[in-house]
């Protein structure tokens, strides 16, 4: 057994454990050398995975793959969960009650989302999902004296044991069509019986709640805006990437499929995510239901990627994963610090941000740009990656769906920008920033502005990982 | 009569009783009798097991849902209900209709396609005792998921703790 | 028969007898099946009163009285005469129960131990069913016993006896944990889970030599199991009085106490068959009185127990065995791990 291939692994499920000692024998005054604690060991955790590229080759009789498209997915996770936890720290701090497992789960949940990215099989990925999800049922609920939180948090547990049901069962049909659970084996879907089929299908409803697509996607605005605000922001971007991930390894790391036989499922839930998500956008007030319906958008933009099924298109996935982590914890940085000064949700109370806190308007701003997809974001890129992708095979109509929803999309960003930077703030008084929050922002501006202007720094990476994937 | 009829006759008689304990879970208006028939319904599926020669999947099946599961459940009920156990699980008559219509169309797909397809079903059913081989996969083969499910348990019992906690009043 | 096991001689003449009339020789497994389970469906009924006059004599001596001393030789007779009594009591049944839930309770109670007794070995080729997975089929059956608590707790519609229940659910439930785990030690060493094997692999030295710590650690959690003093806060008269069983008379009240003293036996049999050595033992006594001798030892140190300690309250109760016997019984696993790994490395 080559041990090699689970460094990353074995450091983390160590790194949580340690956590987990440490915030049992520290009392609660020892919050804030928590959160410095994990933010040492995530970095830790980051640098580990640069020395995992190039590796490619899998273990463990088939049931874990470390390719690059592997390394380059628990990047994504790794720092997303990195400017969470910089951004969120003093969120964190202020939960009553104890707090410091709080971390702990969330490296819990990291965890599960490597094995996820990693898994080579369908009990492998199953596991590893569980992982994730019951992390996340708790981080969900974590703010213990706030109704929303609880209800939030009973709302996941029981529309997520569902839907893990839905997989559970989907993966036994696959099972038992295919009699193996490693994705190297299965039989192509051009051969395969109806209930391979069936299987196939109930992995992609199961595998649609978990990445928010629509009609999947009820639980996610009710529950993005009752989680506490980093928790949101973990979920939207990291759970939602792992999702992918794992979706991608499910229906393009076996054995080729015939692509016309189940991608047009991929195809129709692409197209009704991107039409439903941006649309119902448009008349919320609340900045996290917003975000929430912004983020189901995303994920149809990220499956028409899928539906390319080809190195262009994971490429497009990998490459707009990452973006898309970015620019939107840096969106949610700025919804924690001014939920937190104003102790309020609603679009209406950034009007004159730009007065208060010239930093947040602009990530802000930026960040919903890219989310947008106007150049010269790195947003665009990514859109434009994966557009290319699907159209490079002569398929119009996802990319012409894409394009109109984005410039529908731009409404209700702008709307946002338009109340920072037009309306007058109803208190002046400065917002604070602390250097967390301010290491975390300027972060996310950063990367999303550069990889704008210079893509390939990235885009190089996300191209070997993604044929990696395809084993070239 | 030969081994398979009797087989086949054990079969028909304990999925009867995991189905119809299973309907009187769903439609009893008591919620303590509808956990116990899931009980029962639970404890019979470790019936199908023990046809199958899968005695240690039984067995776990025995201690998982005939021990722990449905405590679980009627401790649950106990400690959130109050008394008036007679009416406590509602049947939601107003849907009726739609939702015995899309399980119905769910059923009728499902059954369709197993129909349809074809299992390779010889050589799956070993009379060998199922211990070691099952030990050895999953120290072996599946040793990956065998670890990453103490870890799961880890963050569900941590998570358990401090949700039954709660919070402090601020 | 090469073995002149008196017990051996029966069963394979019974078999003789089957086969004559019976097609096949899965029926006749079959019928020695049903064999097997009347005999040990007899075996608990006779045990039942001998240990129930056993424990009022223990108590007695205990207690530096008497005990039953009226009806026959030392007051023999005494519990022939109580059964007796239970039988023709009215079936009363209290208003307000839950009806079924109610009546069940005391059946469901009983059938765990019945079936816990197909894997006992009594001696050499005397298991009634020789499972593969013997003593994860004691756990699992054992499980099971909870349930029937928790239906007489709540059935009974009595807030005492849901208090009980309650008390039942939580106590065996955590106290299942140490008892897998100090079992885990023995099956560690053995490698197997079958009963007759694990007997078999201690002919050379008992495992309650090797495994002190998870022989406490069964016993312990064994009693907590079967609800038995120091752990008898299901019953907990002076608080909870009687707890599930308040509400039952009679015959159905006797399926209780039936029931506890079917798995006190089934404890201590698992407890000589995984520490004691089993049917092991001088041979000019067959295995099987061997065993029924050490699990009577077993039962008599239970029995010391139960008279001895005083009751303990329930957060003492859930303490003792998260703060003290899972850790311990962890540790032992983990010693017990490194020392078949040390005494393989030395070549053994």
């Amino acid at each position: 057994m080559n041990f090699n291939l689970l460094s990353t692994e074995i450091a983390t499920a160590l790194f949580g454990s340690v956590l987990l000692i440490l915030s049992l024998v520290t009392g609660k005054d020892a919050r804030r050398g928590l959160g410095h604690a994990t933010l040492a060991g995530l970095l830790v955790l980051l640098l580990i995975t640069f020395t995992q590229y190039g590796i490619n080759s899998g273990g463990f009789s088939g049931t874990w793959i470390l390719d690059d498209y592997a390394v380059f997915m628990k990047q994504v996770f790794i720092i997303a969960a990195i400017l969470v936890v910089f951004a969120g720290k003093s969120y964190v701090e202020d939960f009553t009650g104890n707090c410091n497992e709080f971390y702990v789960l969330m490296v819990f949940a990291l965890l599960g989302m490597m094995g996820m990215a990693s898994a080579g099989d369908l009990i492998t990925l199953y596991v590893s999902l569980e992982t994730m999800t019951i992390s996340f049922y708790i981080l969900v609920a974590y703010n213990l004296t706030s109704g929303k939180s609880a209800e939030a948090g009973l709302k996941y547990l029981i529309l997520g044991a569902l839907s893990s049901a839905v997989i559970l069962y989907g993966m036994s049909l696959v099972y038992g069509a295919a009699g193996t659970t490693l994705f190297a084996k299965m039989p192509p879907v051009s051969v395969a019986s109806p209930v391979l089929l069936l299987g196939a299908v109930m992995l992609v409803a199961g595998f649609g709640f978990k990445i928010a697509a629509v009609p999947f996607h009820m639980w996610s605005p009710d529950i993005y805006e009752g989680a506490p605000t980093p928790v949101t922001a973990f979920l939207a971007v990291a759970s939602k990437a792992a999702g992918f991930a794992a979706m991608l390894r499910v229906f393009l790391g076996g054995t080729p499929v015939a692509p016309d036989n189940w991608l047009g499922i991929i195809a129709v839930l692409a197209a009704i995510t991107m039409i439903i998500g941006n649309l119902v956008a448009i008349p919320q007030t609340g900045i996290k239901r917003m975000l929430a319906y912004s983020s189901i958008a995303q994920a149809g933009y990220i499956l028409v990627g899928l539906m390319a099924a080809d190195p262009a298109g994971v490429n497009g996935v990998l490459f707009y994963s990452m973006i898309y982590a970015v620019a939107n914890v840096g969106a949610f940085a700025v919804v924690i610090a001014v939920e937190r000064a104003t102790g309020s949700d609603e679009i209406a109370v950034f009007g004159g941000l730009w007065q208060r806190q010239p930093l947040l308007a602009s990530v802000m701003t930026v960040c919903l740009l890219s989310l947008a997809g106007i150049p010269p974001m790195a947003g665009f890129v990514g859109k434009f990656l994966l557009f290319s992708a699907i159209m490079d095979q002569g398929i119009y109509w996802p990319a012409f769906i894409g394009f109109v929803m984005s410039m529908i999309s731009v409404y209700y960003y702008l709307r946002v920008a338009l109340v920072i930077w037009r309306d007058e703030p109803k208190d002046p008084a400065p917002i604070a920033v602390e250097s967390g929050m301010r290491l975390a922002v300027m972060a996310a501006l950063a990367v999303t502005v550069v990889l704008g202007v210079y893509p390939a720094v990235l885009s190089d990476l996300s191209l070997a990982a993604a044929k990696s994937f395809f084993g070239m | 009569m030969s081994n398979e009829a009797v087989y086949g006759i054990m079969f028909y008689l304990v999925s009867a009783v995991v189905l119809l304990s299973a309907v009187a879970a769903v439609t009893l208006r008591n919620l303590i009798h509808a956990a116990l028939f899931l009980a029962i319904s639970f404890v019979s599926v470790a019936g199908i097991y023990v046809l199958l020669h899968a005695d240690f999947l039984a067995a776990v099946q025995v201690l998982i849902y005939g021990g722990a599961i449905p405590v679980l459940i009627a401790f649950g009920v106990m400690l959130t209900r109050t008394p008036g156990a007679a009416g406590s699980n509602p049947v939601n008559t107003k849907t009726y209709i739609w939702g015995l219509g899309i399980t119905g169309a769910l059923f009728a797909v499902i059954m369709l396609s197993l129909l349809k397809s074809k299992f390779a079903m010889q050589g799956l059913i070993s009379k060998e005792p199922s211990i070691e081989g099952l030990a050895r996969l999953m120290l072996g083969d599946f040793l990956i998921p065998f670890e990453f499910a103490a870890i799961l348990l880890l963050a569900a019992m941590i998570g358990a703790i401090i949700l039954a906690r709660g919070g402090e009043a601020k | 028969m090469p073995n002149d096991d008196i017990l051996l001689r029966i069963g394979a003449s019974l078999r003789e007898l089957f086969a004559g009339v019976l097609p096949g020789p899965d029926a006749v497994d079959v019928a020695m099946y049903f064999v097997a389970l009347i005999a040990c469906v007899a075996l608990i009924f006779t045990n039942a009163v001998i240990l129930i006059l056993a424990e009022r004599k223990v108590a007695g001596f205990m207690q530096s009285r008497l005990g039953p001393h009226r009806l026959g030789p030392y007051g023999m007779f005494q519990t022939v005469a109580d059964v007796i009594k239970l039988l023709t009591k009215e079936d009363y049944r209290p208003q307000g129960v839950d009806k079924w839930v109610w009546a069940m309770a005391p059946v469901v109670l009983f059938v765990p131990p019945v079936m816990v007794y197909a894997v006992l070995p009594f001696g050499k080729n005397l298991v009634p069913v020789d499972l593969n997975i013997g003593i994860f089929y004691f756990v699992a059956v054992s499980s099971v016993a909870t349930i029937a608590f928790l239906m007489a707790g709540w059935g009974s519609n009595n807030k005492y006896s849901v208090i009980g229940g309650m008390r039942a659910v939580a106590q065996m439930v955590s106290y299942e944990i140490p008892l897998v785990f100090s079992i885990l030690g023995v099956v560690m060493l053995t490698g197997s889970l079958q009963t007759s094997v694990i007997v078999e692999k201690q002919s050379g030295i008992w495992f309650i030599l090797l495994q002190p710590v998870a022989f406490v650690i069964y016993l312990i959690a064994a009693a907590a199991e079967t609800n038995r003093m120091p752990f008898d806060l299901v019953e907990g008269e002076s608080e909870i009085i009687a707890g599930p069983f308040t509400e039952y008379s009679g015959m159905r009240w006797a399926m209780f106490f039936l029931a506890e003293y079917a798995s006190l036996f089934a404890v201590s049999a698992i407890a000589s068959t995984l520490f004691l050595g089993g049917w092991h033992g001088p041979s000019f006594l067959p295995g099987w009185v061997w065993f029924l001798g050490k699990t009577y030892v077993m039962i008599f140190v239970f029995m010391w127990v139960r008279w001895t300690f005083p009751r303990l309250r329930v957060d003492q109760l859930m303490a003792l065995c998260w703060k003290y016997l899972i850790p311990v019984s962890l540790a032992n696993i983990l010693i017990t791990g490194i020392g078949i790994f040390a005494y393989r490395a030395m070549g053994g």
